[in-house]
């Protein structure tokens, strides 16, 4: 699978809603599948990277098993991962359906964050 | 800050994350710094901040000479906060103390020191958090302000006995808007017809790299249109990266611009919102989770909150409707000028204090 790997540029094509070719200059090797991988698509996973599309493949596997095997992707600071607390409300299209995760936030989510929220209040000086 | 005799001397408290405070803030100042006819001796404006985009908005040129914008860094832990707020509190002379959002503070922190000033209070009130406003029983904190004014949208003590519900805030009035040449200019369009849309990277940092990301696919998407990134100096590009593919401006205020813009993609924030109701300005708005106010409820009451995977299917839609171009100035009341008015009312020279 490595050798089908396009070299000198990175070949992760997902993208924040469309999936696309990605061009930018290659600064790491995915872990996963050995995909050459710009720092935009680069996921840290303890010492090594792994691409956007792994990160996705591993959520969805801990999702099914009910496990989250790679807690530490669940970013909230990741754009490509964070997606605010109204991802997924509405009707999709189809191919906005197809690259849509389904395991990023979606609006119950939020609601059950929104329960959570209590102690932060006053404690955060950057929230608003 | 130096006072100089006769002149008034209001410090607002500004604090909280994102730059809407701040942006606020500044329009309510700048009103009042020009109000000559409603505060004829003069007005000296201190503006408090913790806001991470307080170094990079040119506050102070908006104020103008004899104004001052003190800035507490946004990364200060709560106590710290409190203390530089408390200093500030304690050691300043101002007729006039004017809170947004927060009647207790950001932290909790004005709540000890608001009943042992001697001044006049009053509270920007928009909308909050109901769990916040029980549990920390803000009610009783209104007590302590003499004026609570409501800026254009509902809020939960907006019929308490001192609040006055003006029109929305907003930070230029109409005539000050670039014509569409002008903004299409500022905003390096060199298209005279091309429909503008702009993402609005504003928020967190994350949500600022989330929206330049998709202000770079709708640029790929979208190619009849021209479509500019918009974001406070220093936060976009170098964060995520890899250079840009939407164009990449940086301006503030952004309503200076709006008139050359037909489509807005951007949060439920204050500003946002209000700015693009005032103008008439499409807006596809998606709601950020916030720990005080509602986007998502603020966004339907001016339509429907967008999700991220439609927002390609609403633009297209926008686009292909045969949008139209600015038709002229907009018109819209500015609620910054009644509530200066408001403010000066209860601020006149028999003003004592009762602290005993």
């Amino acid at each position: 699978m490595a050798n089908d790997w396009v070299a000198g540029m990175c070949n992760e094509k997902s993208g924040f809603l469309f999936s696309h070719e990605c061009y930018h200059a290659p600064s790491e090797t995915c872990t996963g599948c050995q995909k050459p991988i710009c720092q935009e698509h680069s996921h840290a996973d303890g010492s090594s990277y792994l691409c956007t599309s792994c990160v996705k493949k591993q959520k969805s596997r801990g999702n099914r098993t009910g496990r989250s095997q790679h807690s530490r992707h669940d970013d909230y600071n990741d754009p490509y991962f964070y997606s605010g607390y109204y991802f997924g409300y509405g009707n999709h299209s189809g191919f906005h359906q197809r690259d849509h995760d389904p395991f990023d936030f979606t609006e119950a989510d939020g609601q059950g964050l929104a329960s959570d929220t209590g102690d932060a209040f006053e404690s955060d000086m950057s929230a608003s | 800050m130096s006072s100089s005799p006769g002149k008034r001397r209001w410090l607002i408290y500004a604090l909280g994350g994102g730059a809407g405070h701040l942006t606020r803030a500044t329009g309510l100042a700048r009103a009042a710094i020009r109000s000559n006819a409603v505060l004829p001796s003069g007005i000296e404006i201190c503006i408090l901040t913790n806001s991470p985009f307080a170094d990079v908005m040119p506050i102070s040129s908006e104020l103008g000479v004899g104004h001052e914008v003190i800035r507490i860094a946004s990364d200060q832990s709560r106590d710290e906060t409190a203390r530089r707020v408390h200093e500030q509190l304690t050691q300043r002379e101002f007729d006039v103390l004017v809170v947004d959002t927060f009647p207790r503070g950001l932290g909790g922190e004005l709540k000890d020191v608001l009943p042992g000033l001697c001044c006049r209070k009053v509270l920007i009130h928009r909308d909050l958090n109901p769990d916040y406003c029980l549990a920390f029983d803000l009610a009783s904190s209104l007590k302590e302000f003499d004026l609570v004014l409501v800026p254009g949208e509902s809020a939960p003590f907006s019929s308490a006995s001192q609040a006055v519900v003006t029109e929305p805030w907003l930070i230029r009035e109409p005539k000050e808007l670039l014509s569409p040449n002008e903004a299409r200019r500022k905003l390096a369009v060199d298209s005279q017809t091309k429909p503008v849309v702009v993402v609005m990277g504003c928020g967190t940092l994350a949500e600022i790299q989330q929206m330049q990301l998709l202000a770079d696919e709708l640029s790929a998407q979208f190619e009849s249109a021209a479509i500019r990134f918009i974001a406070p100096k220093n936060t976009a590009t170098a964060q995520v990266g890899p250079p840009s593919k939407a164009r990449t401006v940086s301006i503030w205020p952004f309503l200076e611009v709006i008139r050359a813009v037909s489509v807005i993609v951007g949060s439920g924030g204050y500003n946002t919102v209000n700015e693009a109701t005032a103008t008439g300005t499409h807006l596809i708005g998606i709601a950020r989770k916030r720990l005080y106010d509602r986007q998502e409820k603020r966004l339907r009451l001016t339509g429907k909150p967008a999700g991220f995977s439609e927002v390609a299917d609403r633009l297209a839609t926008l686009l292909n409707s045969g949008i139209t171009f600015d038709t002229g100035t907009p018109k819209y009341t500015n609620g910054v000028h009644q509530a200066i008015d408001l403010i000066a009312s209860i601020s006149q020279d028999d003003f004592r204090c009762d602290i005993s």
